[in-house]
């Protein structure tokens, strides 16, 4: 690894409809807002970050050069670089490509199918401290390349009652590919958005697992209209200002503190213990600057 | 142990997995201390009761009750919430249906109105609202008392 290999950050849970669309950009968008240089993967066949950006017609375009097709051939590695999307406000993208082909991928039998990702990524000619992968909801090669390129998992979750059989398994899969390939896997945190208008009691037997689990390492936060508001606008709360004038900011903030304590990403002419310092105080002064600018 | 063995089997699960998380070095404490529900969020309430959508184990004896007249529903201009209908049984036997047809956009708005009146409501309240019988009830009621809004929403001259 280079010393400008960037942090790569994994957010992935097997379980489908756990938020991990919506963590990755916030991740993304959080990262950004401090300055820092992020790179987003959407490596879910079903492409719901690259539609949520709006990026609709290139998930659809069959024809585009896609993140797949680079993978299985290496041969083609340099060409990753006419992946990357510039043009979003908060942090360039990689986009997803119907042409995935979920559980069933080629990857599956190439050589080494699972460990890729982490030698393409030093192809890239643009410095990232952070790339970010919203993995999809499976054990496939696309969400355990995200795993051995960067060995740091996120794991957003919900409050339902599958959750502790699911991360045992999740937790079982990951200890494999571990040893597989001679890694050490951090999960960096786990994160369970609730709704705390509708706790059930169940919701809230899970909650409680949860802090007992997790402790330190887990961040629960409460659902807001805002923030849904802000995935509907192609940004994360971080730069919609409604979502980032709430006071639920903070508490989803915990999450990105987890994440940069336990991360190193290269300077690359950064100050980037004072990145990590920034607050959501300092995001929200830096926003209203910028808005007095314009 | 409890009388469920399924409720023990996943007893056994939670704690098998925290146990787990442990050794991993996921967590910061030991798994059998309860930090519990200190983080919840600071709007959840730490009522034990479960939410559910109001049902009446017999619905027709419900309707029978609403029907005979023990009890009669709240009409336009009644302001009482959450809305004590509710008691009457279950919403499909004590209101009437009527369908409504809105745009797209019109309909995410609601949802988002009914988001934020949800949530302000929790913050003020020891009581929970629900949407059909309280937000729903209440659109129309602010609607039916003020009559003029319609009219000029519709571009209409509003009655002296």
């Amino acid at each position: 690894m280079t010393d400008t290999y960037p942090e790569v950050l994994a957010i992935s849970f097997q379980k489908g409809g756990t938020g991990k669309t919506f963590t990755s950009l916030n991740i993304a968008g959080g990262l950004a807002a401090r300055g820092f240089n992020v790179l987003a993967i959407d490596l879910d066949p079903q492409g719901t970050l690259t539609a949520n950006l709006g990026k609709r017609d290139l998930y659809k375009d069959l024809d585009a050069l896609s993140l797949d097709e680079i993978l299985l051939d290496p041969k083609s590695w340099d060409n990753v670089n006419d992946l990357i999307h510039t043009d979003h406000e908060e942090f360039d993208l990689i986009p997803s490509n119907q042409s995935y082909n979920g559980n069933k991928t080629p990857l599956d039998s190439a050589d080494a199918g699972e460990n890729r990702l982490g030698r393409l990524l030093e192809r890239l000619e643009d410095d990232y401290h952070y790339v970010v992968c919203d993995c999809p909801p499976d054990f496939s090669p696309y969400a355990k390349n995200a795993v051995t390129a960067g060995e740091k998992i996120v794991v957003p979750m919900e409050p339902e009652t599958e959750m502790p059989h699911s991360t045992d398994l999740l937790f079982d899969q990951y200890e494999v590919l571990g040893m597989m390939h001679d890694l050490e896997i951090q999960y960096l945190a786990f994160l369970m958005t609730v709704n705390s208008t509708k706790m059930t009691n169940e919701n809230k037997r899970m909650v409680e697992w949860f802090n007992e689990t997790f402790d330190e390492k887990g961040v629960i936060t409460d659902h807001r209209a805002a923030f849904a508001r802000a995935k509907k606008s192609q940004q994360s709360i971080y730069a919609h200002p409604e979502s980032l004038r709430n006071d639920e900011v903070e508490r989803y903030d915990e999450l990105l503190q987890l994440i940069l304590k336990q991360t190193s990403p290269p300077t690359l002419g950064l100050d980037v213990e004072a990145a990590k310092a920034m607050t959501v105080e300092d995001i929200r002064a830096a926003a209203a600057d910028q808005e007095v600018e314009a | 142990m409890s009388d469920d063995p399924s409720e023990d089997d996943f007893e056994a699960q939670m704690s098998d997995v925290s146990e787990r998380a442990q050794k991993l070095g996921v967590s910061g404490s030991d798994p059998s201390s309860s930090s519990g529900a200190e983080s919840l969020p600071e709007n959840t309430t730490g009522d034990t009761e479960e939410i559910a959508e109001v049902d009446s184990d017999d619905p027709s004896a419900a309707q029978q009750a609403v029907e005979q007249g023990s009890r009669t529903t709240g009409g336009p201009d009644t302001h009482e919430y959450p809305n004590p209908d509710r008691e009457l049984g279950a919403l499909a036997d004590v209101y009437a249906n009527n369908n409504v047809f809105l745009s797209p956009e019109v309909v995410d708005a609601v949802e988002g109105l009914w988001d934020d009146i949800e949530y302000e409501w929790k913050k003020s309240h020891d009581t929970e609202l629900n949407k059909n019988w309280d937000f729903y009830m209440a659109c129309f009621r602010v609607i039916l008392d003020n009559p003029n809004l319609i009219r000029d929403e519709l571009g209409m001259d509003t009655e002296e």
